[in-house]
Parts: structure tokens; C-alpha cells; sequence
């Protein structure tokens, strides 16, 4: 099952000639908040911040997880009102589960753009897209004004410190940080799919682009996402505005 | 062609009053905004080209692109003074936008057309919803209307 694909391209490479990354100096003295960090060779570290949230609602849920070895869902609340308003956290906890072997996974939301290249590479692969250079890749992640990660962390019981972590979710937004952002490149692995991470990979980019004051998100959706995307509040055509493409590949 | 008959582009934002540019802006349907934003919005453009009328030293046409550089891009904000409409200014200035987007080898190159200048987008190469992709924008209303 391919991951949820938002990107205009389908199959095929870009036949269009490969040119050297010359620095797009793009000023970038107004970004809020880092979103490129060395995403050449480097290796994911693992950077969980303790980040403030609602006390009383993540109280109530932490007084339920230390009762049982049960699968805990700690996801974020539905959005209230009052949500917006609260600073959303770069990495947080989104779903936490204790397997029956004793392992416990949790799937950790990031908006750091903290990701290693290869493992996104090898994560495009599962959703069944067509390759990519690594170097364009890890070009477009800097280029991109917000990179959001799923990553799933499994700690077995008794290996202080031993964890797997895994790349299981992206997506990513440009933007030129006042008015307008495109979300692209949402992907899920299909193994993790059907348990609403996709929607909340989305739910969390848009909340943080509406938090940095962006008045205008948009995507761009293949025909069978576009009910996805309405479930979480995007409408096609608004006003009968058109989505147009150049020379697609169709 | 362009400078002979005093139009002269510009690729960058050094010389542009963004005043004039709102005004432009305006003209055509815009609404006004906030002259120190579109400044960090054009600062955070890596694609832009606009023209300036020599005999006033304004920006009569104007088009930027956002995007990752590498594969996607998205035009916006194309517009050409209402006075200087009907020349080829605005075919102009996308025409050459388009073509810095491929010389960097962005191939997919989208934008969002209001319904009653998708005439004009389309013989410079544009299809809308092709393949059924269709464009979509978060709206908090829409938020509510779950299905």
C-alpha cells in the first residue's frame, strides 16, 4: 500500500539535467526555529525535550500508564480551541505500547528535522516510491522551512539504554515564512499505517505552521487522499481556485 | 526585446520599493499587506523576477516562486500593473521564472490559478488537476466540517 503521496510527481524520474547545488542564499536570518541541521552522514540523535503541556490533561494520562503494562495512547488532544493558543513542543510522545515480549515502543513526533537521509531514503522505499538521489534529498530537507518525523523508539525491558529507533513518518513543508507554506512529501511506513499517525503527522505540521503565524497552508493531493485531507480541515478548489502544474508527467 | 522598449528585469530585490510593489499589488485585487512581511516573505524567496519601467523606476510586473529548490516549486503573487496589462509582461516574466526554476532542476513547477486567469497560465504550459491531483488549503472553518 503506497504511503499517503502528496507530491505532484508520480513515478518516473526528473528527466531534467541534474545541476550542482550552487548555495541558494536564501536569508534565512527570520527562521523561528532551526530546521537544517547536517543532514549529510550524520546519525539521528536522540533529543527528547521535556516540554511543557497542559498539566492538568497529561497528568490524567500518566496516572493511567503507570497502573498497567497495556498499550497507553498518549496522543495529543483533539484540537480545542484552546490548543492553538499553547505553544506546541518540537518532540513529544504521540503513542506509547508495551508489547507482550515486554518491549515498549513509542512513536515520537518531531518537528525538529532532525533526519538521517538514508533512513528517509530507505523509508520512501516501503511506500513504494520511485528513487531519488541522496544528495537532492537531503538538499530539498534543508531547503524546506519545516521537517516533521514520526520515529518509532523500542527499549527492551532490562537493556538500560539499548533502543531501536526508527524513521516510520515525514512530512514537510516550504514556505516563505510569512504567508504561505506547501505541505509535501507526506509518507508513513505501511506497516504503521491505519492507526491515524498519518493524520496526526499532519494534524501537528499544521498546527506548528498556524503557530509561526503562516495565514496560508496548502497541498497539493492525488485523488484518493483528497478525503484525507478534508477530514483535517484542507478544501480543494477553494473558491474554484485551480491547482496547475508545468508539463506534468501524466 | 523587453529593454528596447524600457522594461527592464530585475532578479532580485535590492532595488524594489516594496511600496510600489504593494501598490501593484493592490491594483489588481490584492489585498494590502503589511509591507515588512511581504519583505520577509520576499527575503525567503529563492526564485523572483520582476520588471521595472525605466522611464518611472516602478515594478510593473512581478512573479516569485517558493519551494525546496530541488524538486517542487510554487508561483506566486504573479501580477502586471492594470496600465501595463496586454503587453506580454506578465507572459514575460513567468516565461524566465520558469526557466531559473529549471536551470536549478526544479521540475515540478505548480501554482494556484483563480478560475478566471486559467486561460492565462495554460498556453504558457500549465494543466490544472492533472492526473486528479487537486490543489487544497487549510481553512479552520473547514476544521469543523469533518465527514
Amino acid at each position: 500500500m503506497l504511503g499517503i503521496s502528496t507530491r505532484g510527481l508520480k513515478g518516473g524520474e526528473c528527466l531534467c539535467p541534474i545541476v550542482s547545488f550552487g548555495c541558494q542564499c536564501q536569508s534565512s536570518n527570520q527562521l523561528l526555529f532551526s530546521s537544517n541541521p547536517n543532514y549529510g552522514l550524520s546519525k539521528t540523535s536522540r533529543k527528547l525535550k521535556v516540554s511543557r503541556f497542559k498539566a492538568r490533561f497529561w497528568e490524567s494520562i500518566r496516572s493511567g500508564f503507570l497502573k498497567n503494562n497495556s498499550t497507553q495512547v498518549m496522543e495529543a488532544p483533539p484540537d480545542l480551541e484552546e490548543e492553538e493558543e499553547e505553544p506546541m513542543p518540537e518532540e513529544f510522545v504521540l503513542i506509547e505500547k508495551t508489547q507482550p515480549d515486554g518491549v515498549i515502543e513509542q512513536i515520537i513526533f518531531s518537528s525538529g528535522g532532525d533526519v538521517n537521509v538514508y533512513e528517509l531514503q530507505t523509508l520512501c522505499d516501503k511506500v513504494g516510491w520511485p528513487r531519488r538521489p541522496l544528495s537532492k534529498l537531503a538538499a530539498a530537507l534543508k531547503n524546506s522551512y519545516l521537517v516533521a518525523t514520526l520515529h518509532s523508539i523500542r527499549k527492551s525491558p532490562g537493556s538500560e539504554g539499548n533502543e531501536q529507533r526508527t524513521l516510520i513518518g515525514m512530512a514537510r513543508a516550504t514556505s516563505d515564512h510569512a504567508f504561505n507554506a506547501t505541505i509535501w512529501d507526506v509518507l508513513v511506513d505501511p506497516s504503521y499505517q491505519g492507526q491515524g499517525l498519518g493524520k496526526a503527522l499532519v494534524e501537528k505540521v499544521v498546527r506548528a505552521l498556524l503557530q509561526k503565524d503562516i495565514g496560508n497552508i496548502s497541498l497539493f493531493a492525488d485523488s484518493q487522499v483528497v478525503d484525507f485531507y478534508r477530514n483535517l480541515g484542507f478544501e480543494p478548489d477553494p473558491e474554484g481556485i485551480k491547482g496547475m502544474f508545468w508539463h506534468p508527467k501524466y | 526585446e523587453l529593454e528596447s522598449r524600457g522594461f527592464i528585469l530585475r532578479r532580485t530585490i535590492s532595488d524594489l520599493d516594496i511600496n510600489h510593489l504593494n501598490s501593484v499589488f493592490v491594483a489588481v485585487g490584492f489585498p494590502r499587506r503589511d509591507p515588512d512581511k511581504i519583505r520577509v516573505a520576499l527575503e525567503n524567496t529563492s526564485s523572483l523576477l520582476w520588471i521595472e519601467y525605466e522611464k518611472t523606476r516602478r515594478p510593473v510586473a512581478f512573479a516569485r516562486a517558493t519551494g525546496d529548490d530541488v524538486f517542487n516549486a510554487i508561483v506566486w503573487d504573479v501580477v502586471v500593473d492594470p496600465s501595463y496589462q496586454g503587453m506580454g509582461l506578465g507572459k514575460a516574466v513567468m516565461e524566465r521564472l520558469i526557466d531559473e526554476l529549471l536551470e536549478k532542476g526544479v521540475c515540478n513547477i505548480a501554482l494556484y490559478s483563480e478560475p478566471r486567469v486559467l486561460g492565462f497560465y495554460r498556453p504558457l504550459g500549465f494543466v490544472a488537476d492533472p492526473g486528479g491531483i487537486r490543489g487544497m488549503v487549510y481553512s479552520r472553518k473547514s476544521k469543523n466540517k469533518k465527514l
